[in-house]
């Protein structure tokens, strides 16, 4: 569904972006050197232009089909960058190219067709669907929105939604209330899903749910994955979820992106001494596992005022008087495996 | 209950016991009929000891630790059963008036949010010398400067100029920081600490609990930790109670349960985390437990466990097993705890 040949991607090759994709040249979504600022309350009258920046200069491409995991400490921007992809934030600066089209330009009328193909499943299954809407609703609401069933075909296509997220067609007039969490985001999932989307945004999908119902709905997710051939950008803080179910991490810090490696590759051989200690922090559940921790100094810093050079060098243990300098850029590694460090 | 019925026995048990919760029961009334959100709860601390309690929602795991404190919404919420010995005497009978002085003094509690906990309208030194002058009597003077000392001590650096902020100045990590330094500036025997550091990040959830076993060792203060997160658990327990739908369901040292798990459910549990440090090993599909956590309005029949349990058996639905010794304290209620073995199971699962 091309949008007239002004939207379709120019021949990009200087930037990071480019030699990431170009690695593989069937690439479903590239996102090239993206940032979101949010302006603050500024003083009345006062000529500051502080901004939250939030995302700054993002650069990552998922292949179809590919499950990409993104993770981070809150305020990394993981979860901006996911809506900022989706168009549920307007970027500041940068391109977004879904399918060959930079979906930056799209008016609103034109980005309708997208927004079809682009879904998102959010964290908290209860705070996500309308108490008033029964799930026949719900679900509906989508095919009703994008024109896609009426009449029977609306009822039977929600009676499969349904079916394939391990729900059952007796469900189709309850409401929220009367489910648990691992329910609530099935029918979070069969919404996403009524549009038939290549790809999905799911923002801390089990976060919210008991670690009993996690796996579960795990395990729905990498189901529905394979049978319907989705392309997953998978955010999450737990990092042993995300390694599990990823193909490919992208590791982010105060708006940059740090790290960016093959699953195993990067819990196994971490470049960046940030991946280095977030993975050192996850505590194991063997308490004969004795791990050498590396404990960051202090807390993230204010995206308002990210520190000069590498965004990191403040809780970075092996930080230099050059790191302040330098915006380190995205280095290869290995194949597919690239860090921004200068110290590594 | 198993306190010694010889009497030097219990004598020596006493000194090293600082809590011993028996056959608790605490029950809800709501609008939808009676909820046991506690139903005979039994376990015992020592001092210097941390036990770790672990469930996941609706498991009561909460409510006990809010019954111990006596903090219950009455008339909804009320200890119907069972005893709570701090030190020997029974909290369950004391009046409002001498829970007051236990609370702070004896027992002192941090939650999850801190944010929601800590008054937003006082400075962080000003509430934290506020339970210093209540509970120990000093001097406004006094008590600041305790305050800041005590804040120094959670590891807030500049401390003297950071009592003068208030908590919406900190970050969460940081206002966690303060509320260990309330709870513990007046000393307690025993610190409840109900999933504190879930809410955190994780590389700031890995500074939270290297502090709490830090000061521990310094104070010797007993800990009652409450989470859903067994690596937390393998992290900082000693002992842990796995409580599933208001019961107990299994105990032991941390070593023993971890590596001998005999409920299902905790096995079923331990399985279905996704591990870094076994990528290499890991399978195609979680092992997860199917199924939903019940509700507590319609509580299964039996073992509670058994509509979600792969090893059920008739005799499961029948009644609701024992909570029997299976050796060396580790306590497990299942009737099939003797010929299951679990361990099997999770390593050729």
């Amino acid at each position: 569904m091309r949008m007239g040949t002004s939207h379709v991607r120019a021949g990009h090759s200087g930037h990071v972006a480019g030699r990431q994709a170009s690695e593989q040249d069937n690439v479903l979504l590239d996102v090239r050197n993206l940032s979101k600022h949010f302006p603050t309350n500024g003083k009345l009258l006062s000529q500051s232009h502080a901004s939250v920046k939030a995302v700054q200069d993002v650069s990552l491409h998922i292949k179809p089909g590919e499950v990409v995991g993104l993770v981070g400490e809150s305020g990394s921007g993981k979860t901006t960058l996911g809506r900022t992809i989706l168009r549920l934030a307007e970027p500041t600066a940068g391109e977004i190219v879904f399918d060959g089209v930079d979906i930056t330009r799209l008016s609103n009328q034109e980005m309708r067709a997208y927004r079809r193909r682009m879904q998102i499943i959010f964290q908290d299954p209860f705070a996500s669907l309308n108490p008033r809407f029964v799930v026949s609703d719900l679900i509906g609401e989508a095919l009703d929105l994008h024109k896609l069933a009426r009449g029977k075909a609306r009822q039977d296509r929600i009676v499969e939604l349904l079916e394939l997220t391990g729900l059952s067609p007796d469900h189709m007039y309850r409401y929220p209330h009367e489910f648990s969490g691992g329910q609530r985001q099935r029918i979070g999932i069969a919404r996403a899903l009524a549009v038939n989307p290549q790809f999905i945004v799911a923002d801390e999908p089990v976060s919210a749910l008991d670690v009993s119902i996690q796996a579960q709905v795990v395990n729905l997710l990498q189901d529905l994955k394979e049978k319907l051939g989705l392309t997953l950008l998978f955010i999450a803080h737990d990092l042993g979820v995300v390694e599990y179910i990823s193909d490919r991490v992208v590791v982010m810090y105060l708006g940059h992106v740090v790290e960016v490696a093959p699953a195993k590759e990067l819990y196994r051989n971490p470049v960046h001494p940030y991946t280095e200690a977030l993975l050192s922090a996850v505590p194991i559940p063997d308490p004969t596992v004795r791990r050498k921790r590396i404990t960051l100094r202090g807390e993230i810093p204010s995206p308002i005022n990210p520190p000069s050079g590498c965004v990191f060098r403040t809780r970075c243990p092996i930080a230099t008087p050059e790191c302040t300098k330098v915006v380190p850029p995205l280095e290869k590694v290995s194949p597919g495996h690239f860090k921004a460090c200068i110290r590594r | 209950m198993r306190r010694s019925v010889n009497g030097s026995m219990e004598a020596m048990t006493s000194l090293k016991r600082i809590l011993e919760v028996s056959n608790l029961q605490t029950h809800f009334s709501t609008d939808n009929g009676v909820v046991k959100a506690v139903d005979g709860v039994s376990f015992h601390i020592d001092r210097g000891e941390t036990l770790a309690v672990v469930g996941e929602s609706g498991s009561g795991k909460s409510v006990t630790s809010l019954s111990i404190m006596r903090l219950l919404e009455a008339p909804h919420g009320r200890i119907v059963g069972g005893s709570i010995l701090l030190e020997g005497e029974d909290l369950v009978r004391k009046t409002e008036a001498e829970m007051r002085r236990v609370r702070g003094n004896d027992i002192s509690m941090i939650f999850q949010e801190p944010m929601t906990s800590l008054n937003p309208v006082y400075t962080v030194g000003e509430q934290i010398a506020e339970s210093i002058r209540i509970h120990q009597g000093k001097t406004p003077q006094q008590a600041m400067k305790r305050a800041v000392e005590m804040l120094d001590l959670v590891g807030i650096s500049e401390p003297a100029r950071r009592a003068k902020t208030f908590p919406h100045q900190m970050s969460g990590g940081m206002r966690q920081r303060v509320m260990i330094a309330i709870a513990l500036s007046c000393n307690p025997k025993l610190l409840i600490a109900d999933e504190p550091t879930t809410a955190l990040d994780v590389t700031i959830q890995a500074q939270i609990l290297e502090l709490m076993r830090d000061l521990q060792r310094e104070i010797g203060m007993s800990i009652l930790f409450i989470t859903h997160d067994l690596g937390v658990v393998a992290e900082i327990a000693d002992r842990v109670v796995v409580m599933y739908a208001g019961r107990a369901v299994e105990e032991g040292s941390v070593l023993d349960i971890f590596a001998r798990p005999r409920m299902p459910y905790t096995a079923g549990l331990m399985n279905s985390i996704p591990r870094i440090d076994r990528a290499a090993e890991r399978q195609e599909r979680l092992l997860a437990i199917v199924g939903n956590v019940p509700s507590p309005f319609s509580l299964p029949q039996g073992c509670s466990f058994h509509p979600r349990c792969g090893y059920v058996q008739e005799r499961c639905k029948a009644a609701v097993p024992p909570l029997e010794d299976s050796g060396d304290g580790h306590m497990v209620r299942c009737v099939r705890w003797n010929e299951l073995d679990l361990r099997q199971q999770r390593k050729s699962a």
